[in-house]
């Protein structure tokens, strides 16, 4: 049985009590602490890996994503501004802005590859079924929109709360319930395009 | 929480991640802090060892180019190929230029003097900017009876097309098939019908429109840029005038906008603004109690 890989929302996205914890590690990371911002990166590494990779669909650009935000935030340490955002939020809203800013560049494509070779071993049938529903899935999270796409990874497989998702994507929480709405709809139409469920939402 | 079913749930638990590089970690962290250098690219091949073998051109390139010209040691080693190259450029001649000086005319003589041509004078009528050109060929289409293209327009109306849910997006569908099959004015009229809905039921939608024609009023009334093409909204190709009603027409407007040449303060300006303003929503209203056709005098009204 396949689980959901994601981690718990409480930590991935920093709550607002700790917010001052989050002002004083940027505070050690502004001061170089290369301790502090070890801390950081083994922290929310993977979240942002898996934002990315289900944004692109590629593995290597979700590490390069990923590493760019990352160093980003080392970046801009010393401009980091008291009581704002905290560091996981901040660096999803970097990571989904620069997942956006490439697939404005380019399309889609998803890296996953359907084995055509046969295979004798045994269980070799049902790791091909799986590995083709697999690409299925991806290929009907690609179908969507890049916005309907980033609202589906944030809520659904980050299990963000609706007003994290809108401040990572910079709107207002009616605007992004709005287009979360859409984004289920759209959603729902791409799996049963792909054959994965009905339009009534059961197994195909 | 989710709405998606139980199926749908299970579909997207597919979508799973596959494990990041070994040692990505340490890698980011140690770019920062400087133990080695940030690598931008994780792609494999020629591009990761790009910079490598550039350097390692650059640097055989060099040595040779040194043996040959003898720099290292001062090793009398010519090699003729490169050598011929890599030697000093002779420097070129200064290039004189001899400018003659003109002769006198002798007196007497009968040689007029030259006349030189004038310089041409660069147009002084600046050149229409896209909008406006974009603006004249829009209108071109109008009066001719095309249809005007709107591309952005069409692809916005599409995706929104595409978002709705399936029922819904079918009764659009059936209402838009069963509008464009009505015959030509019944046809305006439902589209009007459905705009002056729209707007009805989108307030600030209806705010921006009217902001819209505001400021091409306002900027008729100043006449810093002259109107091309319709200014009002019309649900197709605008009915020829005969030339008694366009003088009639130029009349009202340019006692309204004050185009007679008289320089207008910002009150007036204001208050001309809001004349049109007014004047406009009196003339949609009475377009749309005509169904939809402009009062033509002498003419009796569209039957219903």
């Amino acid at each position: 049985m396949l689980m959901r890989q994601t981690m718990p929302a409480r930590e991935t996205v920093a709550p607002r009590d700790s917010g001052s914890s989050d002002d004083a590690v940027m505070a050690r990371i502004a001061g170089r602490d290369a301790l502090a911002f070890s801390r950081v990166v083994e922290a929310q590494l993977g979240l942002l890996h898996r934002v990315a990779y289900r944004m692109l669909g590629d593995a290597a650009e979700a590490e390069d994503v990923a590493q760019e935000a990352l160093l980003r935030l080392w970046a801009s340490a010393e401009r980091w501004r008291p009581e704002q955002a905290g560091i996981a939020a901040w660096l999803t809203r970097v990571a989904v802005n620069l997942c956006l800013d490439r697939l404005r560049r380019r399309r889609f494509s998803s890296d996953a590859e359907v084995p055509e070779r046969a295979d004798d071993t045994p269980g070799a049938d049902a790791r091909m079924a799986d590995e083709q529903l697999r690409a299925a899935a991806l290929a009907a999270l690609g179908d969507l929109t890049e916005r309907h796409r980033a609202a589906i990874v944030l809520t659904y497989y980050e299990e963000l709360p609706n007003a994290a998702a809108a401040e990572v994507l910079e709107m207002k929480l009616k605007a992004f319930e709005s287009l979360l709405l859409r984004a289920r709809g759209a959603m729902r139409e791409r799996l049963a395009a792909r054959g994965l469920t009905t339009l009534a939402g059961d197994a195909a | 929480m989710s709405l998606f079913s139980t199926a749908e749930r299970a579909a997207l638990d597919r979508v799973s991640v596959p494990a990041m590089r070994v040692g990505l970690a340490g890698d980011i962290v140690a770019a920062r802090t400087g133990a080695i250098p940030v690598r931008r690219s994780l792609r494999g091949g020629w591009r990761r060892h790009g910079g490598v073998l550039l350097g390692a051109g650059a640097l055989i390139i060099a040595s040779a180019t040194a043996a040959a010209t003898g720099l290292l040691d001062h090793l009398p080693i010519r090699i003729p190929g490169i050598t011929r190259v890599a030697e000093a450029p002779v420097a070129k001649p200064r290039h004189v230029v001899r400018v003659e000086k003109p002769r006198e005319a002798p007196e007497g003589s009968s040689a007029k003097p030259v006349a030189l041509a004038a310089l041409p004078v660069a147009d002084p009528t600046p050149s229409p900017t896209p909008q406006e050109q974009w603006r004249e060929r829009r209108a071109a289409r109008i009066a001719t009876g095309l249809p005007v293209r709107r591309p952005l327009i069409q692809r916005a109306m599409a995706a929104k097309l595409r978002a709705l849910p399936p029922d819904q997006r079918a009764a659009a569908i059936a209402e838009w098939q069963r509008i464009r099959a009505l015959p030509p004015e019944e046809r305006k009229l439902a589209v009007a019908k459905v705009k002056a809905d729209f707007l009805a039921q989108h307030p600030k939608m209806a705010a921006r429109y009217e902001a819209r024609l505001e400021a091409r009023s306002a900027a008729a009334a100043d006449g810093t840029k002259p109107l091309v093409g319709p200014t009002l909204p019309t649900a197709g190709p605008r009915l020829p005038l005969t030339p008694d009603q366009r003088a009639e027409r130029r009349a009202r407007w340019q006692a309204m906008t004050g185009a007679d040449g008289t320089a207008l303060t910002p009150d007036q300006r204001a208050q001309r603004r809001e004349e049109i303003r007014t004047w406009r929503t009196e003339r949609r209203a009475q377009r749309l109690g005509n169904g939809g056709m402009p009062r033509r005098e002498g003419l009796p009204r569209a039957r219903r």
